[in-house]
Parts: structure tokens; sequence; C-alpha cells
């Protein structure tokens, strides 16, 4: 096949060497950036602060599942059962709620409960050998379900002042100039990336991950423990579902039995357009957030000018595909 | 008048019952039995309905059968099947699926078993039951322009709509209901109209801070579940924007107690017991050789802020002194008459 030759027409040769190696690899930073001005070209009420951050809060929850996926998805597995561990521990930390526990019990328990759900599909993709697809997309329904029985079926209110403070409060804004401050919810996801993106470059559990997910036989041949760093990561996206799970609760108000179905949907394309390559080994966790954001303020922007919701979804779905491809495009100039 | 309707009606519905209820015990010894196949029996909703079917068993003396699918097709076909094979005199059913059903429904035809069919058509069905969601969006829509007319002094104002589920039937009719009504008052514009995706409370949350961004001037939220206007309610407390009306739909634990607080300001009620009774009571009336429109459609109950105390009064009877409700009445009498007794 004459592949180079197809590369070398499509290389844009205007642009420095350096230039264009950043680009490539900062494809994700490239396309926000891109984008946003687009939006904020297009819509002036886009570019509100209030409305950047209104956009900050709304990815929160398929942010913060982006980090557990984008780790799982590094070791060259996938995790379909995120919203349901999520829905889990929103549902368990209601009904203590509900029932006269205090905030940190109903927290902690609902964590542990969806931690257990990430523990349990480490243990079927690596213990019992169960594809990750399918180990996943078994938890996905045996969660929701479990946790649809103690719940009775029913809608639960959450209504504790605790999970209200988190919903509503923000840092001093600037009165001056008209910008609000910004909420804490936002400020917690970003947190959790700084935090998850300097564990994977500052210690040996993050290097396992990337030398698991880019060949796992060379890094069992290493003396790396692979089954127990593929356990842990999965058991960590878990962790995150669940704290995603409270966030959910906090700003909804209300676990509804379908309570984060189908965000494993938009989770898994917020970690693809972050440039993550589905095959594992290759990603950042903090390009994921740059991935969630890009989704999030097109939805937004979307709405803002009242673009029908039927084209919404399928502007979604194309935007993914898009990021698919151009990540395609990417990989195979730098194959060259 | 209005006070005479309800009596009147009791008088015609207790006759009509008496008159079939001798004649079926006339013709037979034992008592007769009437199939019930749900879909699950889990859902608080589910297990209100079971309690008005048994409700209209014991009332007219025949014997309820009850079973279900537990949220699978196949084993509900087989629960069917099972139904037919012993020779009930009727059988009620929500299908999962109305696709799956065609050998089924042709079993119960060769053994002459008239079927009542739930919320969806199926071929050789005796009558179809359901709710009247558009009619009750309609309601909505009504109560709404109420709102916006004692806001304003005149029927005008900016509308955004939480949609459900694109495509399904209940986000059509209850959607399509209210707007309906709102294209005769040109001054009330439905600004936007968004899906949830798939009643997605979150997806509610998000729609709802966009608008307030995208739309400073609105005045009026519709949401088409509780389980999407709650969130919303929520919004708006947190944005100060409590000007902002919210009308709801669903009737649930949740929803009720919005209505309660303030916080919304309608929803519709669909009373699973009084569906419940009805779903039941007219297989029975099937058998028994009453015949029945092809189409049967129960209205919902608006509960506002104006008639919350009665509402919750029938709420309790319903649940503590089944025996003794109307439920041969229409649901709208019922409600009325309620509201009137216990006015706030």
């Amino acid at each position: 096949m004459s592949q180079s030759s197809t590369i070398d027409t499509m290389t844009p040769t205007r642009l420095p060497g350096q230039v264009r190696a950043w680009a490539s690899s900062n494809s994700a930073l490239v396309a926000m950036l891109l984008l946003f001005a687009f939006f904020g070209l297009t819509s002036q009420t886009f570019l509100l602060p209030n409305n950047i951050f209104n956009i900050f809060r709304q990815m929160s929850v398929v942010a913060v599942l982006g980090i557990g996926m984008t780790l799982v998805i590094l070791i060259g597995g996938i995790d379909l059962s995120v919203g349901s561990s999520l829905f889990m521990a929103a549902g368990i930390s209601a009904l203590l709620l509900r029932d006269g526990s205090t905030a940190p019990v109903a927290i902690l328990v609902g964590l542990v409960a969806a931690t257990l759900v990430g523990l349990l599909n480490g243990l079927l993709v690596e213990g019992a050998g169960i594809s990750p697809v399918i180990a996943t997309l078994g938890t996905l329904i045996g969660a929701r379900g479990l946790a649809l029985v103690l719940m009775d079926n029913a809608q639960i209110r959450v209504t504790d002042p605790f999970f209200d403070t988190i919903a509503v409060t923000r840092t001093p804004g600037i009165e001056a100039l008209n910008i609000p401050g910004i909420p804490l919810i936002a400020i917690i996801v970003f947190v959790l990336y700084i935090i998850t993106a300097l564990l994977m470059r500052h210690t040996i559990y993050g290097r396992m991950v990337y030398a698991i997910g880019g060949n796992q036989t060379a890094a069992r041949l290493c003396g790396i423990p692979v089954k127990r760093i593929k356990i842990l990561t999965y058991t960590l996206c878990g962790f995150y579902a669940g704290i995603a799970g409270m966030l959910i609760a906090a700003s909804t108000g209300v676990i509804s039995p379908n309570l984060g179905s189908g965000s494993e949907f938009y989770t898994i394309a917020a970690v693809v357009l972050g440039g993550t390559r589905l095959t594992g080994g290759i990603g950042r966790v903090e390009k994921t957030i740059i991935g969630a954001f890009i989704l999030f303020m097109t939805l937004n922007w979307m709405t803002i000018r009242r673009i029908p919701t039927e084209w919404q979804q399928a502007a979604t779905g194309l935007l993914v595909l898009a990021a698919i491809l151009i990540d395609r495009l990417a990989q195979r100039e730098r194959a060259s | 008048m209005k006070r005479k309707m309800p009596f009147l009606m009791l008088v015609v519905s207790l006759f009509l019952v008496l008159a079939v209820g001798i004649g079926a015990v006339g013709a037979q010894d034992a008592p007769l039995r009437i199939g019930l196949v749900q879909l699950g029996t889990d859902n608080p909703f589910w297990i209100a309905q079971v309690a008005g079917g048994e409700e209209a068993a014991r009332r007219n003396g025949f014997e309820l059968i009850v079973t279900s699918g537990e949220g699978d097709v196949t084993r509900q076909v087989e629960a069917f099947e099972d139904l037919v094979n012993q020779g009930v005199a009727a059988i009620s059913i929500n299908p999962l699926d109305a696709n799956a059903f065609g050998p089924a429904m042709e079993q119960a035809a060769a053994a002459n078993i008239p079927v009542v069919c739930l919320f969806s058509y199926m071929d050789g069905c005796a009558t179809v039951l359901g709710f009247e969601e558009r009619v009750n969006g309609s309601l909505v829509a009504q109560y709404a322009v109420q709102l916006l007319t004692e806001k304003y002094g005149e029927p005008r104002g900016n509308v955004a709509i939480l949609l459900g589920a694109l495509g399904q039937d209940i986000n059509t009719n209850r959607s399509g209901g209210f707007t309906d009504v709102l294209a005769n008052y040109p001054n009330i514009t439905v600004v936007a109209a968004e899906s949830t995706g798939n009643w997605e409370a979150d997806k509610a949350v998000a729609l709802t801070e966009n608008w307030l961004t995208a739309y400073p001037d609105l005045d009026l939220i519709y949401g088409l579940s509780d389980s999407l206007t709650v969130p919303a309610s929520d919004v708006l407390r947190r944005a100060g924007r409590e000007d902002i009306l919210l009308v709801s739909y669903d009737g649930t634990e949740v929803g009720l107690a919005g209505v309660a607080d303030g916080s919304l300001r309608s929803t519709v009620a669909l009373l699973p017991q009084y569906n419940g009774f009805w779903n039941v009571y007219a297989a029975y009336l099937v058998a028994t050789g009453v015949q029945f429109p092809a189409t049967y459609y129960m209205p919902g109950a608006m509960v506002t802020t104006e008639n919350l105390a009665g509402f919750q009064q029938l709420s309790v009877d319903l649940a503590d002194n089944i025996a003794a409700f109307p439920f041969e009445l229409p649901v709208g009498n019922i409600v009325a008459d309620y509201g009137q007794r216990f006015s706030n």
C-alpha cells in the first residue's frame, strides 16, 4: 500500500514542525479551542462567565466517571457498569439519609458500595477471565437491579442540607465585573483530576498502568503484578463512580430508577474525545476533562442556539465519530 | 345540578353492576375466574393496580388470578398461555411487547376467552384501556394558562417544556395535548421544548440551568414527569428564580410533596388503584357479555395547590378504606367531590 504517499499529501507543510507536532499530540485541546472560539463568536450568551460555570457543573458527573474510565481503558479494559455503580451509590446514600443517617455515614457507605462493584468487575475480568464488556455488562444490569430492590423501586428525595450545600456553594465572585463565583462541584472535579494526574505521573502505580496497557506480556515478564494492578484499577473506577453518584445526588436532589443510565456512553465518548486510545496504553487522564468539556459545551451551545432536540442527539454522535477519525489520522501521521 | 351528577351516576352504575352480577351468578355455580397479567409485581404503581383489581373482584364476587412477566416478555407470554389453559372467563393484560403476543392471542380466541388490553393495541382485543395522556396534557395547559393569566392579568408569557424520550407515545401525548391548547393563545410562546434523553434527571437539571441563561424572561416550565420537574425545582430555588412556575405530571410521592411545599404548582395523578379496578372490572364485564367501546381511556386527576388537601384525603381513603371507594364514578367527579369537601 502507498500509505506514506497518502499521508504526505495530507500533511500541512506551512506550519513549522514544532507547532505541528504540538498540535498533533494535543489534538483534543486544539479542537476544544477551535470549537470554543466558534461557539463564542456565534453566541454572546455562551461566553457569559455564569454559562461557562454551568457547563463545568453539568459535565461534572461524566468528567468524574471519565477519570476511572480512562484508567480502565489505559489497561486495555472497559467498564460499562459506571452508570449503575453511580446509581447504587446515590440510591444507598439517599436511603440512609431518608432513614436518619448523618451525611458522612451515608456518603461513606455509598462510596463503599460503588467501590465493591468495581472490585467485583476486577475479579470477574481478572479472576474469572470474563471479557470486560461481558463482565461489566453483567454488573451494569445487576448493580442497578440490586439498588432498585433496596429502594423498593421508588423515587427518593435528597433533602440533606450537606448535599444541598455541595450543590449551591460557590467561591466569592467579582461583583464589579458581574462574574459569579465558581461552583464547588466544579472545584471538586478539578481537584480530583489534579490528584489523579499526579498519581499517574509520579507513582509506580501510574507507570505500571502504562506498562500493562502498552504490552501486557512484557509487563508481566518485568515482574509487574499485572492481575493485581488491573483489579485495583477496576476498583478505583468503581470508587470514582461512587463520587459521581454523590455529585448527581446533590445536583438533582431526587434519585429516580433510571438515574445515570446511559452515562457510560457519554463517559466513553469523553475519554475518546480526550484522545485516549481504546486499545489501551496511550492517553492521559487530564485530557478526558477536555473531552468532557467539548461534549458539554456543545450540548450547551445547541440549547442556547435553539437547535432542535433531535438534531442534538445526531450531532453528539457525529462529534464522537469525528474524534475517533481525527485520532486515527493523527496516529497514522505519528506512525510515519 | 353539579352536585347531583355523581349521585345519579352512582345509582346507574350500581344498577349496572347489580344486574350484571345477578346475571353472572345465575349462569354459573362456581365464581367466574378472571386473569390479570401484569408487567411486574415490584413497583408501587403495579402493587396499587392489583389492590384496585382485587377490590373489583370482591365487589362483584369473582375470583382474580394475578400473574406477571416480571419484566420478561417470554415469561409474560407463558403466564398468559397458562391462563388460557386454565380456562379463565377473560384475561386483562398489559403486554411488555405487543408484537410477541400474536400466537397467544390466537390461542385465547380459539378458546373463546376475551382479552382486555392495557395501554397497547393488539389484534383481537375486546377493548383497549389506557390513560388519557393527551387529555391530561391539555388539562395541564389549561391550568398553566390560568396561572399565567393570574400573573399578567391576561394569558401571556414564555413557556419551556422538559420532554421525556423522543418517539415514546407518552412523550408525544403529554406534550402534544399541552401545546395543542397553548396554540390558541397567541401571546403564550413555547420558547423551548427539549428532550431529557431517557427521562434523565441530570439532563433536566442541565436544561433548566441553560434555559435560565438563554431565556431570562421565562415564566413557566412544564415537565412531563415528576422525576424531571423536582430536580428542576431545585435549580430554580438555588438560582433564586422561584418566580418561574413549574407544572408537572405523574403524581408520584415526590411530586405530591413538591405540590405540598409549593415548589411545584401542579401534577397529574394517575390513580393506579382506580386504573387497576377498571382493568379487571372491564374484563369481568366483557366476560359477562357487556359490550365495551374499542378504546376506553381514563383521565388522570389534576392535583394543584388548590385541591391538594382533597387529593391527600382521597389517597388516604384509597389506602385505608378501599372497600368504600366510589370506583364506578368518573375519576374527574371523584376528585372534584373531594376537592369541595376538603378545601384548604
